[in-house]
């Protein structure tokens, strides 16, 4: 090994700068050393393997004390050294063989407190942005040898590795199947979300998830219980549930935290929730342009009074609040947390009587907006969340051109919709009964 | 993706007729029928219009615009009144229908009502009533308690505010199905305005064309206790041996005909009553209820007497003995024809049982 061209073994790497090499030399014998110093834990390398050298008498020795170390590969294929070392692995080339053991940096990434998905009295800690504690997590809530875990690299280039978790003894092979063709069929280049995973295994355009994002543990363990599949993506700290029915993204994980007394009028309110911010503006534009015979007398004088001083059709403030709504939403997403309150500020004063007493919108469209608003935070799951932003949309539009009857015509559509839709194989709009008891 | 648009733009073509904002609309609390004075425009329709306010305020946001106009039918009328107002006139909030008394006089019946039926965005149950003396003065009359415009009138019916037992409700539907029910009449309840507000405690009998006589307001309780079994009313005995006034709590009846003699048929017809005296003269507390309990059955007995035996002598039928004959008996068109025959001699057997539940007073 005198004549040693790291070059014949890493061609792209060779010139990385922060390329380590080191020459470890023992009773005429030289062994080489290559690792990134990014990649890995410098006091580890030194722990492990210099030390072991250093103590070591022959390089015979010092082959078997290596493979007694945790994370040692032993390298038959030359072709995929590179890759080796951009996991974290530190290369050792020794005459006439080459391995690899695992160096790799411990991951910053700390489980953070749940804020998408809060509960008030239930477990606080969400995923983590690794997947070694993210599983760790999971076999801690769920210490059952039927737990099975299985590894797999989704994305051409980005090569991020996914695994794949479920109850062996529980889960539904013919949903195993199914998911296992579709993470098959992913030829995305870059992969590192979890909504974009959940859109590359179902369809792009549906318009409701049929499979769901949680960052919460709890609801994963739970989910495996009932014999679901879960996946979880390296870098993210959001896992996968599949399958998923409409009915699993109006559920709070505080449904079965509880009392039923309070968590059963909750999970009502939630369903009169999602039907309002999906239906209440359409509604508005029906009654207030096409049948005003639905409101009681004096809410119509008082309406039609309101409405006296907005110059352009219903449609247009609906439009125009609704705008605004949205942009309130995006916006205050998109803000840095400090210069967040400006935008509730702002937005509270137009939402307020401002817009009403500006003419552009009646005091009742205002408390249209709001309600659609807040009773569209109140979907705990936020991909059901947006999905249901949307269809408030068409609806309105049919609203407009056919009244009370296209509102109706637009829901019933929406309904046959979802009702065709499945998830893995399942039925979308199935319900639940008598499954909740297992679970109390 | 490319038919959804192509359809998208050929619906916005269709907008059509039907959007309309409701404050383009002018909102018709009322429409008022009277008999006008010209002999080729027979009706005069008045249409009570509400001024929309943003904010209600009793005796304040009740304005209202009051347009008539004379046609030769309503259809006519309420086009031609369209002409005059800047708004579209939208019935659908419509729910008081008064016909003046004139016109209730001559003829009131299935043709008259016909347009109101037809209309569909007028609803089957707006109330009904008869204007004395005009169903125009009625409409412009503005309360001063009043919140919308033609409310108070609502609420009189309605039975969410006021509960009269002398004001009797009748709706449009009812009034039609009366109209045509063999064995059933209608009936209107007339309204007499007053400076500031009205006086609603007269009802008006109908066949099934015209006003067959007025009820005073006495007879018009007992018709209202009798064809609505209302509760809140109050029954007062005044003879020599006790003064006093029950408030009743509960009430009902039912009757049997008795057919058993051909000659002299009967209607027995049995009156349970529960209540606590309101106001008495006497003591109650030791004195025998039993006795004035039986002054109070034979006092109600006859006023229900008075009331039946006029509708029997006037040949009207609005509480449904007949309807009730019909549905009891077996031949049809047959059974119809003998009750016409059985009705003006039917003799009437009303056995009064009242319930005296307490003295209403705190010893």
């Amino acid at each position: 090994m005198q004549d040693f061209n790291l070059k014949n073994y890493i061609q792209g790497l060779a010139h990385a700068g922060d390329l380590v090499t080191r020459k470890l030399n023992l009773n005429e014998e030289t062994a080489h050393l290559v690792y990134l110093s990014t990649m890995c834990d410098s006091a580890k390398i030194h722990r492990t393997i210099v030390h072991s050298f250093i103590e070591s008498h022959n390089l015979s020795a010092f082959k078997a004390v290596l493979k007694t170390m945790p994370g040692y590969v032993h390298i038959q294929d030359n072709d995929r050294l590179a890759d080796k070392l951009i996991q974290g692995y530190a290369l050792l080339f020794l005459p006439h063989e080459t391995c690899a053991i695992e160096v790799k940096n411990p991951p910053t990434s700390k489980p953070q407190e749940a804020t998408i998905e809060y509960v008030l009295q239930g477990p606080q800690i969400a995923f983590s942005e690794d997947i070694a504690t993210n599983i760790q997590m999971i076999r801690t809530r769920y210490p059952l040898q039927d737990l099975q875990v299985a590894y797999m690299k989704i994305g051409t280039v980005s090569q991020t590795q996914l695994a794949m978790i479920y109850d062996k003894s529980k889960v539904d092979d013919d949903v195993l199947l199914r998911l296992e063709n579709k993470l098959m069929q992913i030829d995305a280049e870059v992969v590192q979300a979890s909504n974009q995973v959940q859109m590359l295994i179902t369809k792009r355009f549906n318009l409701l998830p049929t499979a769901m994002v949680s960052e919460r543990p709890d609801r994963v363990v739970f989910n495996l219980s009932k014999g679901k599949v879960v996946l979880i993506l390296n870098g993210t700290p959001f896992a996968i549930i599949v399958p998923a029915v409409f009915y699993d993204f109006m559920a709070s994980m505080d449904d079965i935290y509880d009392i039923p007394w309070f968590a059963r009028p909750l999970m009502i309110l939630r369903y009169i929730g999602a039907f309002l911010t999906t239906s209440l503006p359409a509604l508005y534009v029906a009654t207030v342009s096409y049948n005003p015979e639905i409101f009681r007398a004096q809410l119509a004088i008082e309406i039609a009074g309101s409405r006296a001083a907005v110059p352009y059709p219903s449609f247009y403030e609906v439009f125009f609040m609704l705008f605004l709504i949205e942009a309130l939403t995006e916006a205050s997403i998109r803000l840095p947390k400090y210069i967040g309150s400006m935008a509730t500020t702002v937005g509270g004063l137009i939402l307020g009587q401002a817009a009403q007493m500006a003419g552009l919108v009646s005091s009742i469209m205002i408390i249209v907006a709001s309600v659609v608003a807040i009773s569209n935070f109140m979907i705990p799951i936020n991909t059901m969340n947006f999905a249901l932003r949307v269809i408030k949309f068409p609806l309105v539009v049919m609203a407009i051109f056919f009244g009370l009857t296209g509102v109706l015509t637009g829901l019933f559509c929406f309904l046959i919709y979802a009702v065709s839709l499945r998830s893995f194989g399942r039925p979308y709009l199935k319900l639940f009964i008598g499954e909740a008891k297992k679970s109390r | 993706m490319k038919h959804v648009l192509v359809w998208l733009s050929v619906l916005y073509l269709l907008t059509g007729c039907g959007f309309k904002d409701i404050d383009k609309r002018y909102l018709v609390m009322a429409i008022g029928v009277d008999k006008s004075e010209i002999k080729e425009k027979p009706y005069h329709v008045s249409l009570k219009l509400a001024i929309p306010t943003s904010q209600i305020q009793p005796g304040q946001s009740n304005t209202f615009h009051l347009i008539s106009d004379d046609a030769s039918t309503m259809t006519e009328a309420v086009r031609h009144l369209k002409s005059k107002v800047d708004k579209e006139l939208d019935f659908s909030q419509t729910k008081m229908i008064v016909f003046g008394k004139k016109l209730g006089e001559e003829r009131l019946d299935k043709v008259t009502i016909d347009w109101f039926l037809r209309r569909p965005e007028i609803q089957g149950i707006a109330f009904m009533a008869l204007g004395y003396p005009s169903a125009e003065q009625v409409l412009n009359v503005r309360p001063k308690s009043e919140r919308l415009p033609a409310d108070s009138l609502i609420m009189s019916f309605d039975q969410e505010g006021t509960e009269s037992s002398y004001i009797v409700t009748e709706f449009l539907f009812d009034f039609h199905r009366r109209l045509s029910e063999k064995g059933l009449d209608p009936y209107l309840p007339i309204i007499r305005p007053l400076k500031d507000t009205y006086l609603i405690d007269q009802v008006a009998i109908f066949d099934k064309e015209k006003i067959k006589a007025i009820l005073n307001p006495e007879e018009t309780r007992i018709f209202n206790e009798l064809s609505k079994k209302i509760r809140n009313f109050d029954i007062e005995t005044k003879t020599d041996k006790a003064q006093f006034a029950l408030n009743v709590s509960s009430f009902g009846y039912s009757y049997d005909f008795d057919e058993r003699n051909d000659s002299a048929p009967k209607l027995t017809m049995n009156v349970r009553i529960r209540g606590i005296s309101e106001e008495s003269k006497q003591s109650f507390y030791h004195s025998q209820w039993n006795r004035y309990k039986e002054e109070a059955e034979t006092e109600t007995a006859k006023r229900y007497l008075h009331v039946l035996r006029k509708l029997q002598s006037l040949k009207v039928d609005p509480i449904g003995f007949g309807l009730r004959y019909r549905a009891t008996h077996y031949h049809g068109d047959k059974d119809w024809e003998k009750w016409k025959d059985i009705y003006p001699r039917l003799d009437w057997n009303i056995k009064v049982n009242i319930d005296l539940i307490g003295s209403g007073g705190v010893k």
